[in-house]
């Protein structure tokens, strides 16, 4: 069922980074976003983590733009400390009810000064930092944390006033109550995470009874620069830098004593980077990482396993570990365990990390249970491959690791998948329910001298305690230019941003200075305040005296003072020629272009199409469908060719999609919001404009060289058993082997196919059930049946498959005998030769790029990465976007992958592009280049540094296409001439920074 | 009163101003000696903003960016490295001491780390002491002609074009040898910008009298002669007692 009269609302809950992407996409085309955490901030596990895999990016770097951009987003209303206590209505008309709890402090009021907490007398264990430090009963999460508010922990406060006394801002409410409000929204995103396997349940490991044994979370901590040891990798017991750490691996995971029979995906690879990061930090640590199959399967994952290796010694030895033992006197570890070979070893480490899984959170569970959505019995949401981002509810949506184990990309590739099936139900409310404020119009200041405003913020005590701010005012009201100056308790607070375009108006003002904290956290706040008083956004300059001047010269008023007096100078020196920077406004052509009609391309399109936007869907080959045409039964049991045609028949009738099937794009031109594509087909040409293009041009099974293939027709691949078996061979009692890897993780190709292993349990599976006397025989190097499809590796061991390890330097033989072939491998368990009597061999050959992906690189201007696979713009949080705005990218294009995961990023994609064609207008970034052509002598320097292809050489001078132009200002400080200069950042401003700062007068 | 060192920071808006803020928000205490222009991206630090910053009397400079790998702009501070590294490679030819330049890179999870950076550096320079600036000001004037020069600009904006894709004729050049090749161009830029502030000093000036002035040999002189002459810059007015007089073209006598 579904409601006739939509609401253009959606509310998210979970504000990890799931929520948080889904939020953004969400809010950035047209829809109004309640974002539900029950934590007093958003940032979820990722907050946490150190480093991420395979980049070794800081996590930190690279959310903190996106809790800052989810902090501040207008169309975005942030509900933290917050509960769903139920849902009524149906898809498309939902009311929400939720509870607010009590926080003890008024969030609109908390400027996250942290005085409270530098006074308060409670400790408490900070769950942030996983128990290894302490924070106090009022408390922030994390230095980052959205919104940054304090929140009081009710248990461990003793009320004892102090914080109420302490806080100028009067945010303390001690008498604060649980509130109950409800909400209208069209659907609903569920993202609440999970919560990692409690190492204590598994007692023989010592966790919470040995110090040094810790859990792969709190070793995030440890490595963090932020975390309790400031990134010096020490252990518990007393305090040195351990050489020897082991990390168990499967811990809560792939153990049917924990009640996990399911692998938890993502902990061979975060143990990897563990034990890099821990070798980085300090390179006389010798890490062991103990594992039963390295499932390294994501993209870029293998070479990442391979440099551990290799370059960084990461050793890694095959065994299950049953127990870890201490020594009660100096705290080290021994652990026992079992060579390939069968010898028994104990040895000693001084410290052990425990790789714990992934399980469900308690209270999603029981949200689920209030919303009525199913859950599959390891208590994670139940989802179906045809739409992993749908629950069984109709208008309740899930991403991220709610509903399963996963990693950071495919967790934003769900979150924007899930944006896009959110929105698409309810895209008719688009717009309905975001505001536009209006603005008076803007004063034209050219001509006029510069009349500055300086507004200076005590912030509480936070500046005011440890610089003179009266002196401050005095000071800043004798330099030229300046015609009024404030102090204020708090300059952000809402009162004072009222008067503040009051004083504006009445001073004539035409340049203001706040002088306070960041202008990273607090810049489009006062931005936003000068643009309602008639002022362009951009005549604004910031002094950060909070954070770094006042917090970190806390001993030293003169000095501070005096620097915070330079700080207001230079920007006073810079703001007598900042000008008012134009927003530029492109038109966009909203309709996009989907380059390959495989199910990811098909999905994207009817994605897009529901949206309400028109569709050209370029196929190569005359009919729509790919290499799913030659799958037919799937390890989640879906009906493969049947859902295929629904899906072809959804695309052939939907008025809003162009089939071009037998088609080639000849060129490409144009940018984002703007092209124009040539088509070939059938000899014919022709022109389409569209405004954002979405890659989705597939993989192929390689053909394989070894193992008899081609010459030996009894000798075939997993895709043609599999069309055998749809046409009803009879395997019956016959003897069937299977060789993984066949082309995958060597040396000329390094990356895992990712699909192989479960396909090959799949068919396993398959052929024994339709023939239980049939001998199925895999031969494999690591099974990486990860996340649940780990049952069916269970499963298919239990139904008397055999499976049999190889190693790459003993690959398997496959030769002609009497009648059958002969299979010949070294099974290491047993230590001997085996040969097993096949009468069909089954390859896994790898996935390769598509071919034709250079051409459409090139013409597409985006890069593919060294596998031929195209590279999107972030491996982690941008794993749908080209670095080229306005190119997206889905399904094996990007990478192997399997029917759900390719459909969860066509989703993805087409939520990435309709952020862009929703509107029919774009904005640009203020801070762009420019190009004066008088001084441009067209030398194409600014256009070889540029890292987004936004310069280009037209008629012999630069000319900078604004579109794609993000303001890093790289080729200014490229130019021989001065031709280029970056707006807010021209060479004359930065200049008046440096002379501000030495000139005692200006 | 002790030394106090006079120093500018440029921090990229993303990751070392964050470092720089989260350093505040940890309560870290560092000296309070540097000044800080915040910059969206460590590439946009034109090696002219920081000899412009000694030459108007800084004592030291760091330039901060985002962990190699880490840019927000893609490979911006790989543009930073190659433009600070001409930095260094001037100051050094210059005679300022390139201890006095800092570039370094901070993520914005590094309160702490900021914190030693930034203090560290200060001790540095207070080590150093200060950068006389009578000195020092013509010095940094010289090495801003230097980086301004087309070839040089040229050079460093080619060189990631031309290491990782390739020259125009498709070949890819090796690292090493390309800043072997800028340094020269440093090397010759600088001795004729001497030559040029010897003529100055007494014009019109012989080869002898200017290899005495410069203390290069005379043979190295007279090959910068021909080459400024050829393109344009000194005139060879007469000769007399043998010794070809020259003169600066172009430059009005002060």
């Amino acid at each position: 069922m579904t409601a006739e009269n939509k609401v253009g609302a959606v509310l998210v809950v979970g504000g990890g980074i799931a929520g948080m992407q889904s939020s953004l996409d969400l809010a950035n085309s047209g829809f109004k976003v309640y974002l539900l955490d029950s934590s007093p901030g958003i940032g979820g596990t990722m907050a946490q983590l150190d480093k991420t895999f395979p980049t070794n990016d800081c996590s930190m770097c690279i959310m903190a733009p996106k809790l800052v951009d989810v902090g501040r987003h207008p169309n975005i209303e942030l509900i933290t400390y917050s509960e769903v206590e139920s849902v009524e209505g149906e898809a498309g008309d939902f009311k929400v009810k939720i509870r607010k709890k009590a926080r003890y402090v008024d969030v609109e009021k908390c400027t996250g000064c942290g005085v409270c907490a530098k006074e308060c007398p409670i400790d408490a264990v900070s769950v942030f930092n996983e128990g290894l430090s302490e924070r106090r009963a009022i408390y922030l999460m994390y230095p980052q944390a959205v919104p940054l508010a304090f929140a009081i922990d009710r248990e461990k406060c003793i009320g004892c006033g102090l914080c109420e006394n302490l806080c100028l801002a009067d945010a303390i409410v001690y008498d604060d109550k649980d509130e109950l409000s409800e909400i209208n929204v069209g659907s609903i995103i569920l993202c609440p995470g999970f919560e990692e396997f409690d190492s204590d349940q598994k007692g023989e490991y010592g966790h919470g009874r040995f110090p040094n044994v810790v859990s792969s979370i709190e070793f995030e901590r440890i490595l963090s620069a932020s975390g309790p040891y400031k990134s010096h990798v020490l252990r518990a017991s007393d305090g040195k830098q351990p050489k020897k750490i082991a990390w168990v691996q499967c811990v809560g995971s792939r153990d049917l004593g924990c009640g996990a029979d399911y692998c938890s995906s993502v902990c061979c690879t975060y143990a990897i980077k563990e034990a890099v990061i821990a070798k980085e930090h300090v390179p006389s640590i010798e890490p062991t990482i103990f594992f039963m199959d390295m499932r390294t399967f994501g993209k870029g994952f293998e070479s990442y396993y391979n440099r551990a290796k290799d370059e960084y010694g990461v050793r890694f030895l095959r065994c299950r570990i049953s127990e870890i033992k201490e020594d009660p006197e100096t705290h080290d570890l021994t652990i026992q365990y079992e060579t390939e070979d069968g010898q028994l070893i104990e040895e000693e480490f001084d410290m052990a990390v425990l790789s714990v899984g992934f399980t469900s959170k308690e209270d999603s569970r029981d949200l689920a249970g209030r919303m009525g959505i199913d859950l599959n019995e390891r208590g994670f949401c139940q989802t179906q491959e045809e739409c992993p981002v749908e629950t069984s509810r109709d208008g309740v949506f899930v991403c991220g690791a709610f509903s399963g184990p996963k990693d950071i990309p495919e967790t934003v590739m769900e979150a924007s998948g899930a944006a896009a099936k959110a929105s698409g139900l309810i895209s008719e409310a688009r717009n309905t329910m975001v505001e536009r404020k209006a603005l008076p119009p803007e004063l034209d200041v050219t001509g006029v001298g510069p009349r500055i405003g300086v507004f200076i913020c005590h912030c509480g005590i936070n500046i005011g305690g440890y610089v003179d701010v009266p002196g401050l005012v005095d000071y800043a009201r004798g330099l030229p230019g300046v015609v009024y100056a404030e102090d204020n308790l708090y300059t952000c607070s809402q009162d004072t941003q009222k008067r503040f375009v009051e004083t504006i108006q009445e001073n004539h003002l035409n340049r203001v200075i706040v002088a306070s904290c960041t202008p990273r956290t607090h810049e489009p706040l006062f931005q936003a305040t000068i643009r309602e008083a008639g002022l362009n956004a951009h005549l604004f300059e910031m002094a950060n005296i909070r954070d770094q001047c006042s917090w970190v010269h806390m001993d030293d008023r003169s000095t501070a003072t005096e620097k915070a007096r330079d700080l207001v100078r230079m920007a006073i020196a810079k703001a007598s020629i900042i000008e008012p920077l134009p927003m530029v406004e492109l038109d966009i052509t909203q309709s996009a272009l989907v380059v390959g009609g495989g199910l990811s391309g098909m999905i994207s399109a009817l994605a897009i199409a529901e949206q309400g936007y028109p569709v050209d869907l370029i196929e190569a080959q005359s009919e729509l469908g790919g290499v799913m045409r030659r799958i037919h039964h799937s390890s989640e049991g879906m009906d493969v060719q049947g859902f295929l045609r629904d899906t072809i028949g959804k695309v052939d009738s939907n008025p809003l999609i162009t089939v071009h099937s037998n088609s080639q794009i000849i060129d490409i031109d144009g940018y984002i919001g703007n092209y124009r594509t040539t088509v070939e087909q059938d000899s014919d040409q022709i022109e389409i404009e569209h405004g954002v293009v979405i890659v989705a041009t597939g993989a192929v099974e390689s053909k394989p060289e070894e193992y008899l293939f081609g010459e030996d027709e009894r000798v075939v691949t997993q895709l043609d058993l599999e069309g055998m078996m749809a046409e009803g061979a009879d395997l019956s009692g016959k003897t069937i082997a299977m060789i993984q890897c066949v082309g995958s993780r060597e040396e000329h190709r390094p990356y895992c196919s990712r699909v192989c292993c479960t396909d090959a349990v799949k068919n396993a599976l398959a052929i024994k059930e339709a023939h239980p006397d049939a001998n199925v025989y895999v031969l494999y190097r690591d099974m990486r049946t990860y996340g649940f499809k780990e049952t069916l590796y269970e499963r298919a061991r239990a139904e008397g498959v055999i499976f049999i390890r190889y190693s790459l330097d003993r690959k398997p033989t496959v030769a002609k005998g009497k009648d059958g072939l002969v299979v010949g491998t070294r099974d290491h368990i047993l230590d001997m030769d085996l040969e097993i009597e096949a009468d069909l061999v089954v390859l896994a050959p790898a996935i390769i790029p598509q071919p034709g992906n250079a051409d459409i690189g090139k013409l597409l201007k985006v890069p593919l990465n060294e596998d031929g696979f195209f590279l999107e713009a972030h491996v982690k949080l941008r794993p749908v976007d080209f670095s080229t705005e306005g190119v997206f990218l889905a399904g094996m294009a990007h990478s192997p992958k399997f029917i759900g995961e390719a459909i969860a990023q066509a989703y993805a994609a087409a939520s990435r592009a309709c952020t862009i064609i929703s509107s029919d207008k774009f904005e640009t970034e203020a801070t762009v280049s420019s190009v004066n052509e008088a001084l441009c002598s067209g030398c194409g320097l600014c256009a070889a540094a540029c890292p987004y292809l936004a310069i280009e050489l037209v008629d012999g001078k630069a000319v900078v296409t604004t579109a794609l132009c993000k303001g890093c200002g790289v080729c200014a400080a490229t130019c021989r001439s001065g031709a280029v200069q970056q707006k807010g950042f021209k060479d004359e401003q930065i200049l008046s920074l440096i002379k501000g700062a030495l000139c005692e007068v200006l | 009163m002790a030394y106090e060192p006079k120093l500018l920071g440029f921090l990229c808006n993303w990751c070392a101003y964050a470092g720089a803020d989260l350093a505040g928000v940890s309560r870290v205490q560092y000296p309070p000696n540097m000044r800080v222009i915040r910059v969206m991206c460590s590439g946009r630090v034109d090696p002219l903003h920081v000899l412009e910053a000694f030459r108007n009397g800084m004592d030291g400079v760091a330039v901060l960016g985002c962990h190699p790998g880490d840019c927000h702009y893609l490979t911006g501070n790989y543009q930073a490295e190659r433009k600070m590294d001409l930095t260094f490679r001037v100051m050094e030819k210059v005679g300022i001491d390139p201890d006095r330049l800092l570039l370094d890179w901070v993520s914005a999870a590094e309160g702490q780390r900021f914190g030693e950076v930034i203090t560290d550096f200060t001790e540095r320079i207070r080590e150093l002491g200060p950068l006389d600036a009578a000195d020092a000001g013509p010095k940094a004037a010289v090495g801003e002609k230097i980086a301004s020069m087309d070839r040089i600009r040229w050079l460093v904006g080619k060189e990631r074009d031309m290491v990782d894709h390739g020259n125009v004729y498709g070949d890819k050049l090796d690292e090493a040898e390309l800043k072997d090749i800028l340094w020269n161009n440093i090397v010759n830029e600088y001795n004729r910008e001497l030559i040029r502030s010897a003529i100055r000093a007494g014009s019109p000036a012989t080869v002898p009298s200017i290899a005495e002035a410069v203390e290069m040999d005379t043979a190295t002189v007279f090959k910068y002669m021909i080459d400024l002459e050829n393109a344009g810059q000194v005139h060879m007015m007469d000769i007399v007692d043998d010794d070809p007089r020259y003169i600066l073209v172009g430059e009005v006598s002060e």
